[in-house]
């Protein structure tokens, strides 16, 4: 558990909430657009631009955290981040990481679930980045 | 029409009588041959249609028979024997030779299948004067919906109208089985079970009746209304021989039969009960039938139970009166041309829908040609639904007195707008202004629009033709054809005097035209050598008024065919010249026809030539039928496109390798249309590519098209085929529309789906060529039911087998082609198991297929989808076969557009022999119209090495002819001996003046002129390499892609037995 065992003000981990927070916002904004696509207040094209717009700064955004955990040696997080980072890079990969707009409500629903789990996964870890920063801040006290 | 010599096969087998071979009959199926027992020969009711087009349409739809015929019908079905008399009487006016040939097989395609309506309707359908009640073994399975019906022959004057006041109902299932007639059952049932067969269940139909209309007693009539007794006269009773053997004349046994039951009724008072559940559940609605009916002309003869005051007046007020959903009947529902369900009915649950896994789906043909069907076009104001905005309909409910209106969509209760309401007729219980209004009379109509369903002011139709002159384009004679095609269309463009038109010719430059006209009546060219950053002039005059600039056009276009084009380009940058034209026609929108050479290259748009042959038959295959995922800028065109109402028709004549599938996406989007012709030569290909030309410029067209389908609660849409897209969840953008443009929807029910029915309306809101705004509403109502009998029996095959299709190949691009090639066999096996799993009880209903696998039991209605199945998996697009991924994708979008009719045909071509015996050419009459010899089954078996057969698959006309063929047969036919005869260039059979010759052409002229695209010829010489060609054109044989049809039957027994 090396993340526990540095003391005092973790930088890192302010970072991390600081990121994890934006991530929040980011998945809460593209369920939103969704909800809007379905209730035809937007049309696909639309959806589709601002989608594609945010979609990617949010890969990077966790991809460099990610890795710097490793850097850092913060191997717990590290494995917990992991598997959203494989995921990102699956779809970046098969290019479904930009929505198509003439397919976008074959798979609404899809999306929707894939967002609403990447929404309680950074809130999770955004938690978790609480813990570690207020574990290390009172851990000698 | 091209399914007009086809035999109907599901016809008589939908309406589930204990007769079907009289069912045949009176179906104006002519002719019935006796089983071989031999395995492929498919039902024996080989038929030919001899009826023209109209007749034929209108004998389907509304049964229509004149008693003569019928008797005789009866007659000869009496000296037959039995049900499967060897011959029965071709009632139907075929030439006795045509019996007499040698392999007799049904026509899986049911072109106009009919089933719904004419099980349900042909007996109420009493605005047809020429209507003439077939016997009565139609099976009714909503009561109500007759009853209601009656109301109708009070406006009608012809005197000997056959009503059904006999109003035979729903039998229950094992009523209706009674005898069973699997097709290739062995025992022939003697005449006698069968009538007593017959005549035993309409008692109880009778009965049934009776009992219902006597259930309300309080709301039992009073009246006896002069119109009642008015068509208790008109009423011509049908033939009903319950106590003679011999046909009755039509007249007498009516009257006997509604006497009968007044003494049955108290006897079998429980028959009502025992009834199936969608009538229980309709049996609240149905108490109030009766007095609906009371109100209109129905009266039994004797009213047992119930005194009659008929001299009462009517007491009901608007208030206790209730009104009735409108029943949907063959005038008020949308007719099958335009609009076609995959089941004619409805199942309440999603349960029940999955358990059958019979795929629920509509097949709309928005612009169909139907000139029997005309759709009325309606300048009154539009009525709408507030909640949903569902265009009024036949099947909306007025309520008090008609100030309100309910919704039959979403139910809500709308207020009639004051100019558009009107009082209610009680007798009939609709309004009193109903003839002038269609749109409360007919499923289809047509309203002209006002300016708030307008954005802008109509578009005018426009034509911007950009035509790739790089070499091969010139070599291969294209431009050519094209410049030729475009100048003969030019008189027949829609849209009059308002028709736009605009051309551009590109190689590695793009070749703008000023089409104003100048005096001197010389175009301006400019040239544009900037192909990344691509510049057009600002001006209109690239797109100019076809009308007003005649002369300037047809001088361009000379001048473009006859240019000097000294350099060999082969540069051909589609991107830069797509963009150009998009910047010249996107303020106006229309159409957008690109010819094109080679695969794209240039800064835009370059695609880059993907290596495929490795992976060909592999898993692989899949990727180079999707589009290219790197190259994105078409999918950006077609949207901009689309966006700006523009659509894109593509015609492609590469030689090599050019990437049909990221170009098809420039049509898919814009909805669109692709051509491809593989190694284009102009003797060859040119007059195909020149007739398809042209009559997509021709064709009926519709621009700035959206169209949006509503469907009733519980039912949603699950996905979309065609060429579309979708602006919002249930909104196409369609650009362009046109007549052979078809959109499938698969529809899903998400929900319980409360009331006896569900409604479908398609509305499409588009510019006509004309300049007018229109609204084009197709309504269906379909009947919820709850057993799975009633849901096997309303299927209709060809939507069924064009969903499946469509199905498959969205499976086949998202997995792989093996995948769908399972994927069909599964859906088959499971809509058998399902039917046997379901209906065990029922299994005399069933159909068998071969006398080796009698176990395997398929529903009347479905009993051809194992062979569409074997012939789908064998099909150009889904087989093993090592195709070229630009010819196979290019069959896959076309298929995506493709109506039922040229969806079947595609897999199941036509296969006539072009020879005729001597005396059969010569008993050829003038006078008569030409009749197409009889279509043979698609196996090797009737292939011989002395024949010539001609195979047609709607786009294409394969002709074999055999290396032992007569020689003086061929020089007779094509005009030369065997050896000299070339495969590549022969295009048509020349003009001679012999019988050969004559009939041959006949054929060939009939064949062409039966389907709406110009089918090129295919020659295949039996000795040469091109014979694998007809093989796996063959498809009910084992070829190396499948088994045989046969083998599959075997298959698909042995996996419904586990």
């Amino acid at each position: 558990m090396y993340e526990l065992y540095t003391e005092g003000l973790d930088m890192t981990m302010i970072f991390s909430i600081i990121s994890s927070g934006g991530l929040i916002a980011l998945a809460v904004y593209q369920l939103l657009l969704l909800t809007d696509l379905e209730g035809n207040d937007i049309n696909s094209i639309e959806f589709s631009r601002r989608m594609n717009k945010i979609i990617l700064p949010e890969y990077i955004m966790h991809a460099v955290f990610t890795v710097w955990y490793m850097l850092t040696f913060r191997f717990i997080i590290f494995l917990l981040n992991l598997p959203v980072l494989v995921y990102h890079y699956l779809r970046y990969q098969e290019r479904q990481h930009r929505i198509d707009p003439t397919k976008v409500y074959q798979m609404t629903s899809k999306l929707g679930n894939h967002l609403m789990l990447k929404l309680v996964f950074y809130m999770v870890m955004f938690f978790i980045y609480l813990f570690i920063l207020l574990y290390c801040l009172f851990a000698n006290e | 029409m091209s399914g007009n010599r086809r035999a109907y096969p599901t016809d008589p087998t939908n309406t589930l009588s204990y007769n079907s071979v009289q069912h045949q009959q009176q179906m104006g199926q002519p002719q019935i041959v006796p089983n071989t027992g031999q395995f492929g020969q498919l039902p024996p009711n080989q038929q030919q249609n001899t009826q023209l087009p109209q007749q034929q349409q209108q004998q389907q739809g509304y049964n229509q028979f004149s008693p003569n015929q019928q008797q005789q019908q009866q007659m000869s079905n009496q000296q037959g024997g039995g049900l499967q008399p060897p011959v029965i009487g071709t009632t139907g006016g075929i030439d006795q030779s045509a019996t007499s040939a040698v392999t007799k097989r049904v026509y899986p395609v049911d072109a106009n299948n009919e089933t719904f309506l004419t099980s349900q309707f042909n007996q109420m359908n009493l605005n047809q004067q020429q209507y003439q009640q077939p016997p009565q073994t139609q099976q009714q399975p909503y009561p109500q919906q007759q009853q209601y019906y009656q109301t109708t022959p009070v406006q009608q004057l012809s005197p000997p109208i056959t009503t059904t006041t006999t109003t035979t109902t729903t039998l229950p299932p094992q009523q209706q089985q009674v005898s069973p007639q699997p097709i290739q059952s062995n025992l022939a049932n003697p005449l006698v079970n069968n009538t007593q067969n017959l005549y035993s269940p309409v008692q109880q139909h009778q009965t049934q009746t009776m009992h219902q209309t006597q259930t309300p007693p309080v709301t039992q009539p009073t009246t006896f209304s002069p119109q009642g007794q008015q068509t208790q006269t008109q009423t011509q009773p049908q033939p009903q021989p319950q106590t003679q053997p011999q046909p009755q004349p039509q007249g007498q046994g009516q009257g006997y039969q509604q006497f009968i039951p007044t003494i049955q009724n108290q006897q079998n008072g429980a028959q009502g009960q025992i009834q199936q559940q969608p009538q229980l559940q309709g049996q609240g609605y149905q108490q109030f039938t009766p007095q609906y009916n009371n109100y209109s002309n129905y009266q039994p003869p004797i009213q047992t139970n119930q005194p009659i005051q008929s001299n009462q007046p009517m007491v009901t007020t608007p208030s206790s009166f209730i009104p009735e959903a409108p029943l949907p009947t063959a005038e008020n529902l949308c007719p099958k041309q335009y609009m076609r369900m995959s089941m004619n009915v409805v199942p309440n649950l999603p349960s029940t829908l999955s358990k059958v896994h019979i795929p629920l789906g509509v097949v709309i043909n928005p612009l169909a040609d139907a000139p029997n069907e005309p759709i009325p076009l309606i300048n009154s104001n539009i009525v709408r639904c507030r909640s949903c905005r569902a265009y009024i309909n036949p099947f909306v409910i007025f309520t008090d007195g008609g100030a309100r209106w309910k919704c039959n969509i979403c139910q809500f209760l709308n207020d009639t707008p004051a100019d558009y309401v009107s009082p209610i007729n009680l007798t009939t219980g609709k309004r009193f202004d109903i003839d002038q209004r269609p749109e409360l009379q007919r499923g289809c109509v047509e309203f002209v629009a006002t300016s708030e369903y307008a954005v802008r002011a109509p578009q005018p139709p426009c034509y911007f033709f950009i035509i790739d002159v790089c070499y091969e384009s010139i070599v291969s004679g294209m431009l050519n054809c094209a410049i030729q095609a475009i100048r003969q269309s030019l008189d027949n463009l829609p849209g009059e005097s308002r028709t736009r038109f605009g051309i551009m010719t590109f190689d590695d430059q793009l070749h703008l035209f000023n089409l104003k006209a100048s005096p001197s009546l010389r175009p301006q060219m400019y040239v544009v050598t900037e192909m990344d950053n691509v510049f057009v002039p600002p001006f209109d005059d690239f797109l100019v008024n076809l009308k007003d600039n005649r002369e300037l056009i047809d001088n361009t276009l000379n001048i473009i065919q006859n240019m000097e084009r000294k350099t060999q380009k082969v540069e051909s940058c589609l991107g830069s010249a797509f963009k150009a034209a998009y910047q010249i026609t996107q303020r106006v929108g229309g159409k957008i026809m690109i010819f094109q050479s080679y695969i794209p290259r240039g800064p835009i748009g370059k695609l880059p030539m993907r290596e495929y042959q490795s992976s060909i038959g592999t898993k692989k295959e899949v990727k180079f039928l999707q589009p290219n995922g790197d190259v994105e800028t078409y999918k950006e065109f077609a949207l901009a496109c689309s966006q700006h109402h523009i659509s894109v028709d593509t015609f492609m004549f590469a030689t090599d390798y050019t990437d049909v599938a990221s170009l098809g996406q420039l049509s898919q989007i814009t909805g669109g249309e692709v051509h491809y012709y593989p190694q284009f030569v102009a003797n060859r290909d040119g007059r195909a590519f020149m007739n398809d030309l042209s009559h997509s410029l021709t064709r009926t067209t519709a621009w700035e098209a959206v169209m949006r389908v509503r469907n009733s609660r519980g039912l949603n849409t699950t996905a979309y085929h065609g060429n579309y897209f979708l602006k919002s969840s249930d909104l196409l953008a369609l650009p362009t529309v046109d007549s052979d443009k078809t959109f499938t929807l698969q529809l899903g029910i998400t929900d319980n789906i409360p009331g006896k029915y569900a409604a479908l309306q398609s509305a499409l809101l588009y510019t006509h060529s004309c300049g007018e705004r229109r609204v084009r509403v197709f309504t269906v109502s379909l009947p919820v039911v709850q057993n799975y009998h009633d849901l096997f029996k309303h299927a209709d095959i060809s939507v069924v087998v064009n969903l499946i299709s469509k199905m498959a190949i969205d499976k086949a691009l998202s997995s792989s082609l093996p995948d769908a090639r399972e994927a069909i066999a599964n859906k088959c096996a499971e809509i058998l198991i399902a039917y046997k799993t379901t209906l065990s009880s029922n299994a005399s209903s069933s159909v068998t297929l071969s006398t080796q696998a009698p176990k395997l039991l398929l529903p009347e209605t479905l009993k051809h989808l194992p062979l569409y199945v074997v012939s789908m998996v064998k099909n150009i697009i889904f087989s093993s076969k090592a195709t070229s991924p630009d010819v196979r994708s290019f069959h896959m979008q076309r298929m995506k557009t493709l109506d039922t009719n040229l969806c079947l045909n595609f897999f199941y071509p036509y296969f006539y022999s072009l020879l005729q015996n001597p005396q059969q050419l010569q008993q050829q009459d003038e006078t008569q119209p030409f009749q197409l010899p009889i279509s043979h089954k698609l196996s090797a078996d009737e292939l011989s090495r002395s024949g010539c057969y001609m195979i047609v698959n709607g786009f294409t006309i394969y002709i074999f002819v055999g290396e032992a063929i007569d020689p003086q047969v061929h020089q007779d036919i094509f005009g030369c001996d065997y050896q000299s005869l070339d495969q590549l260039t022969f295009q048509d059979f020349p003009v001679l003046e012999n019988p050969h010759s004559v009939y041959v052409r006949k054929v060939l002229h009939q064949v062409r002129s039966s389907f709406p695209r110009y089918q090129g010829i295919y020659l295949i010489k039996g000795n040469t390499q091109r014979r694998s060609e007809i093989q796996s054109l063959l498809v009910e044989d084992r070829t190396p892609e499948g088994s045989s049809y046969y083998e599959f039957i075997l298959q698909l027994q042995s996996r419904v037995l586990q």
